[in-house]
């Protein structure tokens, strides 16, 4: 079986397109889950930082105005589950869906459930635009962050701090390593994608809604990251094996879109395939 | 004690597991309304002996006769119908039911015209009446969370008065009790032996023995060693046969010359059990730390740590020759500390055994800009330390720490905490669980990490490694210093007799 026009150009820089979506929500996953956690939030804090960045500019703040104030919502619902988890000692997937209804709701209140259109296109053409007129920022982005983060993670001391906290916190705590700094840093980084992810995602769509980023594109985060040797249970991936998986799940995806298969089937056959794969993730740690 | 009529026979238990003989034909009786005391110390084979009752374990061989019925149980439900029953250190209940909700968990009251409905005025009712039993007077709408240990306990023992229990065994049930909850606990145990129970005390603790048990029987090394009434007993007939023959150990070459002052602990109350403990380490020396379970030993060294709260003391550490106070959770900075189980918090099992080795000492190996870590270097002293301490892995220290066996895991812990080059070092269970080879070769490690000039505080439940390593030993007993035992006085008999309470030195 041959899918139709799957080498072309187009479908390429599409697919480039659709990773650095998933890309920086899954290398914050890389991280949180490396440290033993799992963060589900953040695809709902994407909307929640694109609402009031694109607000701001709408209201003629200028454009890097717009980008901090993304970054920084990321930056503070990064650091609410950071708090909870490391420094309250609550579970994470409590918190962080409780962060991710939270950050929903924040971004309907804010907009009245409106979408903000009418952005600058100066923030439009910059972001969504072409370097050399080929590589088009957003995948220029997700590879600069990709590198430096999979530097972070692979050669750093607090890097070394994430295996080790995720691998056994107790042993961790008693070696010396500052369990709770790591991983909170490690929700706040989180929290940072979701802000990369709100820049890239509302210049690309060029309006801010309250559902920029779609319920089952949480799925496609976790998958993406086990699939990339991340284990649920911590201690292990990498950021090289996040893209490896982000690669895999992206041209799934595209593979189904572009062989007409309905998107509610790619749904379903998707969840098959993060069940089997956390079931291979179990069986591998027995 | 006048021959009272027998309710329980066990008669010639035998029980090996896999290369051990842990019971070698035991008999003992329990009569009605009687106490019997179990006596021995860790490994004598009490808790294998009470398993075999509780219908846990089968044995080997020999007879158990309740009401001289011969019975062969194969659960612990067997054992609960021949009415056997069993009272934890540490009861187990259901905390956000009530009291009354917990006696009758296995049978609760229905509602005579509506089967299907609980009748929770009858529970409590009938709850009130085997409370009435025992003397006591807990609610039997509270909460079990709210209740003290001490009286979570009581409310087991009603558990087990309401389910027709005529045989009650007791295993260590003071261990966690602050003294007044031990009184009242006596006279439920008192009241139970009036209602004709037959009851089996477990404990290592004499005084207890001497006054509450009516006979008693000792167990050593799986063996029945005697027994009798307890009236016709002095302590002192009772301790030697609890200490058994004395193990011939090698003494250490004791070293009198003693180093600077490593570390000196002072009037240390934590855990709620350890209370006024002081002593001092001196460099090159090595610090026993002796006592039964539940005496305090691990707990002592992870207050002094700052890995539980301490209540109240202070720990001092020489600062350019003068003693002087020091935060607990700071000295873990300069320390090593082999904990109890490693699996626990020990190792990163799913690690390399290179990057468990550095986990300690991290800042070695990081630039000082960016801080990046130093593969290279860290791979290098990995292989040093592999090499030192014979740590024998498939792949050298790129494999991982759970591919290797308990023995060498335990190497890649020493090595992780000597990568730091602390000068004190605590070693808690340092051979627990590996093989008699690797045993000796940490024995010989300590003995060298001592002679190059470290502090080191060593608790074993060994008596052994106790004697041969230690160049001074301290004994605990339910959170106090018992003694600080020096030189020649370091045998079986002075650690065993201390521990257990006959006698009390000055520390």
């Amino acid at each position: 079986m041959t899918v139709p026009h799957f080498m072309r150009l187009g479908n390429i820089l599409n697919i480039l397109e659709q990773l650095s979506i998933l890309g920086f929500m899954s290398i914050g996953m890389t991280f949180v889950m490396v440290s033993g956690g799992i963060d589900l939030s953040t695809y709902t804090i994407v909307s929640a930082g694109s609402v009031v960045g694109a607000a701001a500019m709408v209201s003629g703040y200028s454009p890097v105005v717009g980008c901090a104030l993304m970054a920084a919502v990321g930056l503070i619902f990064g650091s609410i589950n950071g708090v909870a988890i490391a420094f309250g000692q609550m579970i994470p997937f409590i918190v962080t869906l409780s962060t991710m209804v939270v950050a929903q709701g924040f971004a309907i209140w804010f907009t009245h459930a409106q979408s903000i259109s009418g952005l600058p296109d100066s923030y439009i053409d910059v972001v969504s635009g072409k370097v050399f007129g080929v590589v088009s920022i957003p995948a220029l982005l997700i590879i600069v962050v990709a590198l430096v983060s999979g530097i972070i993670l692979g050669k750093t001391e607090y890097g070394r701090w994430l295996y080790l906290t995720g691998t056994n916190e107790a042993a961790a705590r008693i070696s010396g390593i500052p369990v709770r700094l790591t991983k909170f840093l490690a929700y706040v980084f989180s929290g940072l994608m979701a802000g990369f992810t709100a820049i890239v995602l509302t210049a690309m769509v060029g309006t801010a809604t309250t559902a920029m980023v779609r319920d089952e594109r949480l799925m496609d985060v976790i998958a993406t990251t086990v699939i990339g040797g991340a284990s649920l249970s911590g201690g292990s991936g990498s950021v090289l094996g996040t893209m490896s998986g982000l690669l895999f799940i992206t041209v799934l995806g595209n593979s189904f879109n572009l062989l007409g298969v309905s998107p509610f089937v790619a749904i379903v056959i998707k969840g098959a395939v993060l069940v089997a794969v956390i079931g291979l993730d179990v069986l591998r740690s027995r | 004690m006048n021959d009272p009529v027998s309710k329980l026979r066990m008669s010639g238990i035998r029980k090996t597991f896999p290369g051990v003989l842990a019971l070698d034909g035991v008999s003992f009786e329990a009569g009605v309304g009687g106490i019997v005391g179990l006596v021995g110390v860790n490994g004598a084979g009490k808790s294998t002996l009470m398993n075999i009752l509780g219908g846990v374990y089968q044995p080997d061989g020999g007879e158990i006769f309740v009401d001289d019925e011969r019975i062969v149980m194969h659960s612990a439900k067997d054992a609960a119908r021949h009415g056997i029953a069993f009272i934890h250190q540490e009861p187990q209940f259901f905390a956000s039911q009530t009291v009354a909700e917990n006696i009758f968990i296995s049978h609760l009251f229905t509602n005579p015209m509506l089967p299907f409905l609980v009748d929770k005025k009858a529970a409590n009712r009938e709850a009130r009446r085997f409370l009435d039993m025992l003397g006591s007077d807990i609610e039997p709408r509270s909460k079990m969370e709210s209740l003290s240990l001490g009286r979570r306990q009581i409310v087991e023992i009603a558990r087990a008065l309401a389910a027709g229990s005529e045989i009650v065994i007791f295993d260590e049930p003071t261990s966690s009790l602050s003294f007044k909850e031990k009184e009242t606990l006596f006279k439920v145990i008192d009241s139970l032996k009036r209602e004709g129970k037959a009851i089996i005390y477990i404990t290592h603790f004499l005084d207890e023995v001497l006054e509450l048990c009516d006979r008693f029987i000792v167990l050593w090394n799986g063996q029945l060693r005697g027994g009798g009434a307890v009236k016709d007993v002095t302590k002192s007939d009772v301790v030697k046969l609890i200490i058994g023959r004395d193990i011939a150990v090698e003494g250490a070459a004791r070293r009198e010359a003693k180093g600077t002052t490593a570390l000196r602990v002072e009037n240390v109350r934590a855990s709620q059990i350890l209370r006024d403990v002081s002593f001092s380490i001196h460099q090159g020396e090595i610090l026993g730390l002796w006592g039964l379970m539940g005496s305090g030993r691990t707990e002592l060294v992870r207050a002094i740590l700052g890995l539980d709260p301490i209540e109240g003391g202070r720990v001092l550490l020489p600062v350019s020759g003068e003693l002087a106070s020091i935060p607990p959770r700071k000295l873990l900075n300069h320390c090593g500390y082999v904990t109890e189980n490693r699996h626990a918090d020990g190792l990163f099992p799913a690690q390399p055994v290179w990057r468990n080795i550095t986990a300690t000492a991290l800042v070695k190996y990081v630039s000082r800009v960016l801080r990046f870590l130093n593969v290279a270097e860290e791979l290098k002293a990995s292989a040093e330390y592999i090499d030192a301490l014979r740590i024998s892995t498939g792949h050298g220290p790129y494999s991982r720490a759970e591919t290797l066996s308990g023995g060498n895991q335990q190497k890649v812990i020493f090595a992780k905490w000597l990568n730091r080059q602390p000068k004190i070092l605590f070693l808690d269970e340092p051979t627990r669980g590996v093989d008699v080879g690797a045993k000796l070769e940490i024995a010989g490690l300590i003995r060298t990490l001592a002679r190059e000039g470290a502090a080191i505080l060593l608790i074993s439940s060994e008596v052994e490694e106790m004697v041969s390593l230690s160049d001074r030993v301290l004994v605990l007993r339910e959170g106090q210093i018992a003694g600080m035992v020096e030189g020649a006085d370091i045998n079986n008999a002075t650690l065993m007799r201390l521990a257990i309470g006959e006698e009390r030195l000055n520390a």
